[in-house]
């Protein structure tokens, strides 16, 4: 160690003998150059399309995906590569990320995502690893091509406009809204709302008393005996239920609710006339008369279509019930408030009826992160907060129910 | 006494390496040495703004 000390600081300190000073320098200015350049042939030549794909992950998942996009192939011929989006353009950013790249090659050498299949199940693991890249710097790398200053806001369609102008005044990040433009969104779910986790909790520190009206914090299979073996439907989120009687882990629970007096009836709902989803049977027990006691029918002027009010016991697991619906429809707000707003302004939940919020709601889920579970619980909230339900002055027909706010 | 000895033998020392070894020291140094310098400084560079975004900044804005 020593040696070596000596031997650098005698390279560096002690003036060459037989070598002039010009041809030193000459000498290092031309290493420097060819070592800058090389330097720089390296940094593009893993900055290629070429050595992105050569890998196979990326050459059988995410080129052909790529391949079905406008970036790939459109009527301009301008096209994005892989790092045009993937690494960030300026000098410590980029090296930064490349080193990062160290954490995938370690991923490639162990095989976290060797298969198609490893792949789509860590997928989404990776878009949000890339998700919050692009939320952190405003989506810098789709806007070294897609500038707001540079846009003709004029040449977009209608719906485009107020889109566009607002995400301009706020300077927004594109990936906000535009996920899984050049390749498929992750499938959702594989992922889970950590803040149910605070339900399930709840639920099985609860105590449970018969007789008492709970309501369900996770979703749960409904079974016909109390060793549940013999399943007969399932029921959802916030479906109230009145605990009958506590045998060991199992409880026996009543359901009243409604359904709709045609086919099985194995749709069962919260409220006459609202298509509520509170529980679903199996198609065998649905027309069961001794499960299965219907109380009442009434017609349902708008549809014409008999409703029923039934009531049925059936067994589940103990510990998935809450004695309030109130911590649900915390996060189900929570949740509609920061994945809805981040597009446009989300309309007050009375402004749409019951019935009209399914179809809405499905219409604009695809565009946001929400897993399935969570999905469900928000348009549960939306239509039991609805204006079937609300005191304020967004009654059904009040003319700000029908028109959808996404104005500044 | 040590220390004299080697007094006395470094000019010939340096005269003799000078002589024998300049021109293949610098090569490799300017050539091999200090390009990989670099090289590993950058990655190091590289390195510690990967750790600081990690444990401070969070992801470049």
């Amino acid at each position: 160690m020593k040696k070596l000390i000596r031997f650098i600081g005698d390279l560096f300190l002690k003036p060459s003998v037989r070598i002039g000073l010009g041809v030193l320098v000459t000498g290092g200015f031309i290493a420097g150059v060819l070592a800058w350049q090389g330097f720089n042939t390296a940094m593009e030549a893993t900055n290629k399309e070429e050595f992105c794909i050569s890998c196979h992950t990326m050459h059988d998942n995410l080129l052909p995906e790529l391949q079905k996009t406008v970036h790939w192939n459109n009527r301009t011929g301008v096209r994005a590569r892989c790092p045009d989006c993937h690494v960030p353009h300026e000098f410590t950013d980029k090296v930064a990320r490349k080193m990062q790249a160290s954490r995938e090659v370690w991923g490639h050498l162990v095989g976290t995502i060797g298969t198609r299949e490893k792949f789509k199940e860590h997928r989404i693991v990776l878009a949000q690893r890339e998700w919050t890249r692009f939320a952190a710097n405003g989506s810098r790398e789709c806007r070294a091509c897609h500038d707001y200053k540079d846009m003709d806001f004029d040449k977009m369609r209608p719906a485009s406009q107020v889109a566009m102008r607002n995400a301009a005044a706020r300077d927004q990040s594109c990936v906000d809204c535009h996920k899984g433009i050049a390749h498929q969104l992750p499938e959702m779910k594989g992922a889970r709302n950590p803040a149910f986790d605070t339900l399930v909790s709840s639920a099985s520190s609860q105590r449970v008393a018969a007789g008492e009206t709970y309501y369900l914090a996770v979703p749960q299979v409904l079974f016909a005996d109390e060793g549940l073996s013999q399943r007969i439907g399932s029921i959802e989120v916030a479906a109230p239920v009145k605990v009958l009687e506590i045998k060991g882990d199992a409880q026996r629970v009543e359901l009243a609710l409604w359904r709709k007096n045609k086919g099985y009836g194995r749709v069962w709902y919260s409220d006459f006339g609202l298509n509520i989803t509170s529980a679903i049977l199996d198609k065998e027990v649905a027309r069961d008369e001794n499960l299965v006691k219907v109380l009442d029918s009434r017609e349902d002027p708008m549809t014409g279509l008999e409703w029923q009010q039934v009531t049925a016991s059936a067994w589940m697991p103990k510990g998935s019930l809450i004695d309030s619906v109130e911590p649900v429809w915390t996060i189900a707000r929570a949740s509609y408030n920061s994945s809805c707003s981040v597009c446009h302004r989300q309309p007050d939940e009375a402004h749409f009826d019951a019935n009209t919020w399914p179809g809405l709601f499905g219409g604009m889920v695809g565009f946001t992160s929400m897993d399935e579970d969570t999905a469900r619980v928000v348009l549960k909230y939306l239509q039991t907060h609805s204006s079937d339900f609300s005191t304020t002055q967004h009654g059904p027909g009040a003319p700000d129910s029908t028109l959808q706010t996404a104005r500044p | 006494m040590n220390k004299q000895a080697i007094e006395l033998a470094a000019p010939s020392v340096a005269d003799e390496t000078g002589h024998k070894r300049e021109w293949p020291r610098f090569l490799l140094l300017a050539f091999v040495g200090l390009p990989i310098a670099m090289v590993l400084a950058i990655a190091a560079y590289g390195f510690v703004v990967w750790f600081l975004q990690i444990l401070f900044f969070g992801p470049p804005s």
